[in-house]
């Protein structure tokens, strides 16, 4: 067959479009060579990936079991709650007595120290004879000395008490002189008074006689019955006169006389008849003025005698009142008896030859003399009397303090040893600090003063249905509760996680607390301990044992 | 010249075309992305800073949601917190892993050889066969919901894994995938094997799975997507917490741990993300397949 020769241009073309597609066919494969390390890296990737997934699903769980509390549990189980009460104390002397000996002696020699134990008839001081005779003497010239004081004291009151008597002797005569001459004035008023009512009285009578009318005076004079002078009762008896003591004025000018009345006789007869009335009218006047006079006279007696009689009285009373009162003797007498009584110790001193004797067996807790220097008017010494045994003082918290009483059984632990069976003596709040002092009384051999004892007792409750540690219990605003353990199903499969439970605490001491609650039962599990904070809902797994 | 005005105004058209058609598949292509930047970013986003974001969503407030790309402060806390202090959530994965893998080995075991006879043989009622497949293929979970329910009770394993797995096993879609590729291959080549004196399994081993093989690999990865996002059947079948799936704990995490949640969620498409990027080109082929109509 015949073939065309191709031309220079179709061979070209030619070439380059083989080339081209050569170029093709290469990008294609470099695409598909890149989407299959795509594909492999993927692959790659993908395994990679599981790898990775497994080993932090290792890692993640322990992590979690890191993190995940650990904790104890607990079912709540029926006991007693039991209440120790303990406290520190020391044991004290029970009784105290103190050691006295004569002021102002001087000290040689101080046999004892604070703190040290004494028989009876121990000798704790001795003191320096020479000083006792010293205040012996003193006491002797201060005796004397007193002694000569009362002595010039009484005659001084002897002399003023003759003086007195003197006095009152001669107030009593003037009295009873004066009296008599005032008694004889009233009595000469008095006569005087009587003899001016008298004539009055007989004027009266007479003009009566003569004229067969009553005379009336213008004013009914009454004419009182006289009594005997009574200082007391004159006055209100002179008061009782009627118009006696009135004034001339009360005499009237005109000397009618109503009750009179005029015959109507012819004028010279009443003329005549009216210068006798006249006559008679002035004449009464006379006598009216002179009964006056003499009761002025006779009131002037009495009162002159009254003022003298008191004037008299007094000075009778002031005789007797005297001077003022002295009791210097009296009061000599008993500083005497004092300073006797002291001489009579300082005498019974010297004999024992200046000593200190302890009166009971007990121990030295105060002393208040100093070698070579005076005593005071403070016990020389102060004993814990420890015949009549020592007593327990401890302090014990104020919360304690309820599960103790009056009259409960205690222990105290001291050097090893206990001692039981004894009681509580006394409880005193002590407000400052919050504490309760418990006192215990101790026989003879129980322990020593001074020393230190722990004191413990033990008081046991009913026995609760459910109580649990006190670890268990935990508190939020007042309220009480516990964590209890349940199974929760969760991704993980079964886990344990808390929840809360509400309770009531009816008991407690340092251990253990008695609850109650609805959401509790005898079989839950409690959780009493964790290693970390746990809340309600957190997963919790128990600890390793 | 004329010409050449013309070639030169009609090529610039296909250009602004093409970037037309360009801008749009972008925007799409942002608006499907979106979701999953936004997840990259909020993994490594504070609380506070997440808080200040959303706090109109979470907490109702006035006004709307923001989101960053990337956070001011970015944190590795919630990626420790993944890694280290979730083991709930490897749990979970593996249960997930466990699932999709025993699922894809049933359907290997179970959905090929199914797939080769309806592809290669004739037997009485093929095409009914073939129109049940469809049908059940259609049905959604909730219809079949009820019966699968009976007979896994009846089975006696109820609340296993093996209540998700065994119904997956028998999964219809991917035997129609396998199905399609299968048909694909040529009657001549396995006449020829025949001739040659090759058994039907040796025909089915040496011949049809290597000649499918991309169809297979395309129903595989399809089936892993699905079996990954599985929700109904382990919500209805599993009871018990600890067989859940990763599906499942995502819902779990409350609003307050959102910084949690995302990195959770990352996390979780990182598997499908890898297994997609290495079958991409078998799923485009598989689902090629899907879409021709006999």
């Amino acid at each position: 067959m015949n073939r065309r020769k191709w031309s220079v241009r179709e061979r070209l073309s030619g070439f380059m479009y083989a080339r081209h597609q050569a170029a093709i066919e290469e990008k294609s494969n470099v695409i598909e060579d890149k989407k299959r390390n795509w594909k492999s890296g993927a692959l790659k990737g993908f395994a990679a990936l599981l790898i990775v997934m497994m080993a932090f699903t290792v890692i993640s769980r322990g992590a979690a079991s890191f993190s995940v509390v650990q904790v104890e549990v607990e079912t709540p189980a029926p006991r007693k709650i039991e209440h120790i009460v303990r406290g520190q104390g020391t044991v004290e002397k029970n009784r105290e007595l103190a050691v006295w000996t004569q002021p102002d002696i001087l000290v040689k020699t101080i046999y004892v120290s604070i703190g040290e134990t004494v028989r009876q008839g121990d000798m704790l001081a001795l003191l320096e004879p020479e000083s006792i005779e010293e205040e012996i003497e003193k006491l002797e010239h201060e005796i004397q000395i007193l002694k000569l004081q009362n002595e010039a004291a009484g005659s001084v009151a002897a002399k003023e008490q003759q003086g007195r008597d003197m006095e009152r002797q001669r107030a009593q005569e003037d009295y009873n002189r004066t009296m008599e001459e005032q008694g004889n004035l009233v009595a000469q008023a008095e006569e005087d008074l009587r003899r001016a009512q008298d004539a009055l009285s007989a004027f009266d009578q007479r003009q009566e006689a003569l004229s067969q009318e009553p005379v009336k005076a213008p004013d009914d004079v009454a004419i009182p019955e006289l009594e005997k002078p009574d200082i007391k009762n004159q006055q209100d008896s002179f008061e009782d006169i009627e118009g006696v003591g009135v004034a001339p004025d009360a005499v009237p000018d005109d000397h009618s006389e109503p009750d009179q009345e005029s015959d109507g006789e012819p004028d010279a007869a009443e003329t005549n008849s009216e210068a006798q009335q006249n006559q008679a009218e002035i004449e009464r006047a006379a006598l009216e003025e002179a009964a006056r006079l003499a009761y002025r006279a006779f009131e002037e007696a009495l009162r002159s005698q009254e003022k003298a009689r008191t004037e008299a009285a007094r000075r009778i009373e002031d005789a007797k009142t005297g001077g003022t009162i002295d009791n210097t003797s009296q009061i000599n007498g008993i500083t005497i008896e004092d300073k006797l009584k002291e001489q009579h110790k300082l005498k019974e001193l010297k004999e024992n030859g200046g000593s200190i004797l302890a009166p009971v067996d007990g121990v030295i807790t105060q002393m208040n003399i100093v070698t070579g220097q005076r005593t005071t008017d403070t016990a020389a010494f102060t004993m814990a009397d420890i015949t009549s045994g020592m007593r327990y003082v401890a302090q014990i918290e104020e919360e304690d303090a309820k599960y103790l009483a009056t009259g409960d059984g205690v222990s105290l632990q001291a050097g090893g040893k206990k001692h039981s069976d004894l009681q509580v003596l006394t409880m005193e709040p002590d407000g400052e600090k919050e504490m309760v002092t418990v006192t215990v009384l101790l026989e003879q051999g129980i322990l020593s003063i001074g020393d230190t004892a722990s004191l413990e007792a033990v008081k046991q409750s009913d026995t609760y249905p459910m109580t649990l540690p006190i670890g268990a219990i935990h508190s939020e605003n007042g309220k009480n509760f516990v964590y209890v353990l349940e199974e929760e199903e969760t991704v993980l499969g079964t886990q344990l996680t808390v929840r809360r439970a509400d309770v009531t605490v009816e008991e407690q001491n340092g251990q253990y607390a008695a609850v109650t609650s609805e959401l509790l039962s005898e079989s839950s599990q409690v959780v009493t301990d964790s290693d970390g904070l746990i809340q309600a809902g957190d997963r919790v797994r128990l600890r390793e044992l | 010249m004329e010409k050449q005005e013309y070639k030169a105004c009609m090529h610039m058209g296909k250009r602004i075309q093409r970037a037309v058609c360009l801008g749009v598949l972008l925007a799409m292509a942002f608006l499907s992305l979106g979701p999953v930047v936004f997840l990259m970013g909020g993994s490594l986003m504070g609380s506070n800073e997440m808080e200040e974001c959303i706090r109109p969503v979470l907490r109702g407030g006035d006004g709307y949601a923001v989101w960053k790309l990337f956070p001011m402060y970015p944190t590795l806390k919630h990626l420790v917190e993944v890694f280290f202090d979730s083991p709930e959530f490897f749990q979970m994965f593996w249960n997930s892993m466990k699932i999709t893998a025993g699922t894809l080995l049933g359907q290997l075991l179970v959905g090929m050889p199914s797939a080769w006879g309806l592809a290669h043989y004739s037997f009485p009622g093929k095409k009914a066969v073939y129109m049940l497949y469809i049908v059940l293929m259609m049905m959604p979970f909730q219809v079949t919901m009820l019966s699968e329910y009976l007979v896994l009770d009846m089975l006696g394993i109820m609340d296993t894994l093996w209540a998700v797995i065994l119904p997956g096993v028998f999964s219809t879609f991917s035997v129609f995938i396998m199905y399609r590729f299968f048909s694909g291959i040529p009657d001549a080549i396995i006449e020829a094997a025949r001739c040659d004196g090759a058994g039907e399994f040796q025909i089915f081993w040496r011949m049809g799975i290597p000649l499918g093989s991309s169809g297979i690999i395309s129903a595989m990865v399809l089936q892993f997507l699905e079996c990954w996002n599985l929700i109904e059947q382990p919500v209805t079948f599993l009871k018990t917490k600890s067989l859940w799936p990763l599906s499942l704990y995502l819902p779990q995490i409350s609003m307050e741990k959102a910084g949690f949640a995302l990195c959770a969620s990352m996390v979780t498409l990182l598997p499908a993300l890898l297994v997609f990027l290495a079958g991409s080109d078998y799923l485009e082929q598989g689902i090629t397949a899907a879409a021709i109509k006999e």
